[in-house]
């Protein structure tokens, strides 16, 4: 699904990833956990080509396609979905138009005919009851004076309403209340299935009790430091990053 | 034809006067208030960014009834059709006005209503700072008068379709008296459509909005070649409403001075406008809101989108008075430039003589948000529909300030069309 081989990453002059290998099969949930600055969000960014990284890596596959060589949208419509740790406002585009729209670029690339705007109302409506959100959230405008688990939840709307393939979730996690967390975290466990992957960058360990994940990375300084089981994430929660960096010293003086 | 150069004023003035015109007393106050401040100029301050060099060096011929070059479709219920500035009641629909509706030429109702017309004609009007309503003063022929009698309420909106002839480069110069009575509602959408041929008009508009009534026009302005310097005049009695929106889809050249005076307590006014300016397009929208009593409320959003080549215009003034205690007003406009060979020049203005006011004021000019378009490409939106949908929402929150659904509705079908041209334009330029 996702193959990443020695990504380096910088802005100028400072590296930010510092060679990141990362194998991601179907059907999988990686979690990527990290203090602040460790380079989490930036892999995130850059998986969803985001621009203004000088990038090089011997290998950046998803599907099979160089991820290097496909705009941001080309990626959405292969099915990678990036679940924004900040998702932008957007004044005077309603919900329903963006996705709308969005959901209809998917399917136009994939060859089928767009949805009409009454069939497509049906489908959203039934996927806003599992993301626990009222209907005249639709006709507002995009996220624009959304509560912060507002916006995480109009995220995960869009992120069932695209079925995709490869999920990203940037920090989704954060600053959710506990109804919040459980809601999300209840959205992205329906998208779990045998050919469907899901990496979650997160900072916490919190959502990983509700999400339970195959693997766990363990970033730092721009490198994986360690990578294990779901329960490296306990371990991280009861020692901190701090053992980590001890841990990530050692390792580099090895 | 009568060739008329408009610097050749004082002679023209001489002509006319043989043929003893209507209203000679405010004819003649106008072109004093004319002469004493002359024409506009490079350095006039009010006109510093627009030059009506060419206007000032054509030779027009004065318009005269004529039929229209054409007449766009207009499903309205109410509909009056102005062509060079005359009523023509052929193309109009005016039968279902309801009762207590006057709307007849300036001509008929000088004969008919001459009372109201006294009362009303150059009292609103200000002719300082504005030469060019100086000059409609001492030369308008005819225009338009509207009455809505007090109490009474027009729903449906009425739509004033402004029109031109084919010929000769004319100069077109209606006034209209609109009278809101107290208690009274209406909701007008004027709407200036040009053509091709070399027109200028100069029109002026005297707006009374009486004792707790409310007034919402639109006007929408599409003026191709043609060039127009467009006064609206307000005056806002006690407790009135009055809304605004101007919006410009684009012309060689747009001047609209718009003054609104909060005369009695109680008074409110929002006075809203989208601009689009392309190539060899150029919109002026001056503003100015005066708070004259205590407890009035204004505010006004301009938004301009600048397309290659587009030269756009924003002047607001803000004038509160000592009497305009517990105001509470603001003025914003924002630009969206969707190229580089864009000019746009914004001037928010605050004069405040009273201490216990709420005011703001505030500008920006940008390009399109690259974090805005790159969460609608990261969903699957290429990258021209994405610059569409953020072009068209910059621009629509306009719309959605207009509460009256049906004037919005008339406003949208022709606004966004020109929305999805500029963007579409705007990347294959």
């Amino acid at each position: 699904m996702l193959s990443i081989r020695n990504l380096r990453a910088r802005v100028g002059e400072t590296e930010i990833l510092k060679g990141i290998s990362l194998e991601v099969n179907p059907g999988e949930v990686h979690a990527v956990m990290g203090p602040n600055g460790s380079g989490k969000s930036t892999l995130a960014r850059i998986l969803s080509g985001r621009e203004g990284y000088e990038i090089t890596a011997d290998k950046l596959e998803y599907m099979g396609h160089d991820l290097l060589e496909m705009t941001p949208e080309e990626r959405a419509r292969e099915g990678l979905f990036m679940a924004f740790q900040y998702p932008v406002e957007i004044p005077g585009i309603s919900n329903i138009q963006f996705l709308r729209t969005a959901y209809n670029s998917v399917r136009k690339h994939r060859g089928e005919e767009p949805l009409d705007s009454v069939d497509f109302l049906a489908m959203v409506k039934s996927r806003l009851k599992e993301v626990d959100i009222d209907q005249s959230f639709l006709r507002r405008s995009v996220n624009t004076d959304f509560s912060g688990g507002e916006k995480k939840r109009n995220e995960m709307l869009q992120m069932l309403v695209l079925e995709p393939r490869l999920a990203i979730l940037d920090e989704t996690d954060s600053g959710l209340d506990i109804d919040a967390l459980a809601t999300v975290a209840g959205s992205i466990n329906s998208l779990r299935s045998e050919d469907r992957s899901i990496v979650m960058v997160t900072h916490y360990q919190r959502l990983l009790d509700y999400v339970v994940p195959d693997h766990v990375h363990i970033l730092a300084d721009g490198r994986i430091v360690k990578s294990g089981k779901a329960d490296l994430a306990q371990k991280l929660e009861k020692k901190g990053y701090g053992w980590l960096a001890e841990h990530a010293g050692e390792e580099a003086e090895a | 034809m009568n060739a008329f150069a408009i610097p050749d004023f004082e002679r023209q003035f001489d002509v006319r006067r043989e043929q003893a015109p209507a209203f000679p007393d405010y004819r003649q106050k106008s072109l004093d208030d004319l002469r004493q401040q002359g024409l506009p100029g490079a350095k006039t301050e009010d006109w510093k960014y627009t030059s009506v060099r060419e206007v000032l060096g054509e030779t027009f011929v004065e318009a005269t009834p004529a039929a229209p070059v054409a007449v766009p479709e207009c499903a309205a219920r109410h509909l009056a059709v102005m062509v060079n500035g005359y009523l023509n009641t052929d193309l109009s629909r005016l039968e279902d006005l309801p009762e207590g509706v006057t709307l007849c030429s300036l001509a008929a109702a000088r004969d008919n209503h001459r009372d109201q017309v006294d009362a009303m004609l150059g009292r609103v009007v200000r002719h300082d700072r504005h030469p060019f309503a100086a000059l409609n003063g001492a030369f308008f022929r005819d225009g338009l008068f509207l009455d809505v009698a007090p109490g009474t309420q027009v729903q449906e909106p009425l739509v004033v379709l402004w029109l031109s002839g084919a010929g000769d480069a004319a100069l077109i110069q209606p006034r209209v008296l609109v009278r809101v009575g107290e208690g009274a509602e209406l909701a007008l959408m004027e709407q200036h459509r040009g053509s091709a041929a070399g027109h200028f008009t100069n029109q002026v508009s005297e707006i009374l909005v009486g004792d707790n009534a409310g007034l919402t026009q639109v006007q929408l302005q599409d003026t191709g070649k043609e060039q127009l310097v467009c006064g609206t005049h307000v005056r806002c009695s006690r407790d009135s409403r009055y809304r605004a929106q101007t919006i410009d889809l684009g012309g060689k050249l747009i001047r609209n001075d718009l003054a609104i005076s909060l005369d009695q307590p109680g008074a409110e006014a929002d006075a809203d406008g989208v601009f689009l300016a392309g190539r060899d397009q150029h919109v002026d929208n001056h503003l100015r809101v005066d708070h004259r009593a205590p407890n009035c409320d204004s505010s006004a959003l301009y938004k301009g989108l600048l397309g290659g080549g587009g030269r756009g215009v924003f002047n607001g003034k803000l004038i509160v008075h000592p009497e305009g205690q517990k105001t509470r007003a603001e003025q914003t406009n924002h630009n969206l430039l969707l190229a580089r060979d864009v000019e746009i020049d914004t001037k928010p203005e605050l004069e405040i003589y009273a201490d216990d006011v709420k005011c703001s004021h505030g500008s920006t000019s940008g390009e399109l948000d690259p974090d805005q378009l790159f969460y609608l490409r990261s969903r699957g939106i290429d990258s021209p529909e994405a610059r569409a949908l953020l072009v068209r929402s910059f621009a629509l929150e306009i719309s959605e300030r207009m509460n009256h659904s049906r004037l919005r509705d008339l406003v949208g079908e022709q606004l966004e069309p020109a929305l999805d041209r500029l963007a579409r334009n705007e990347l294959e330029g």
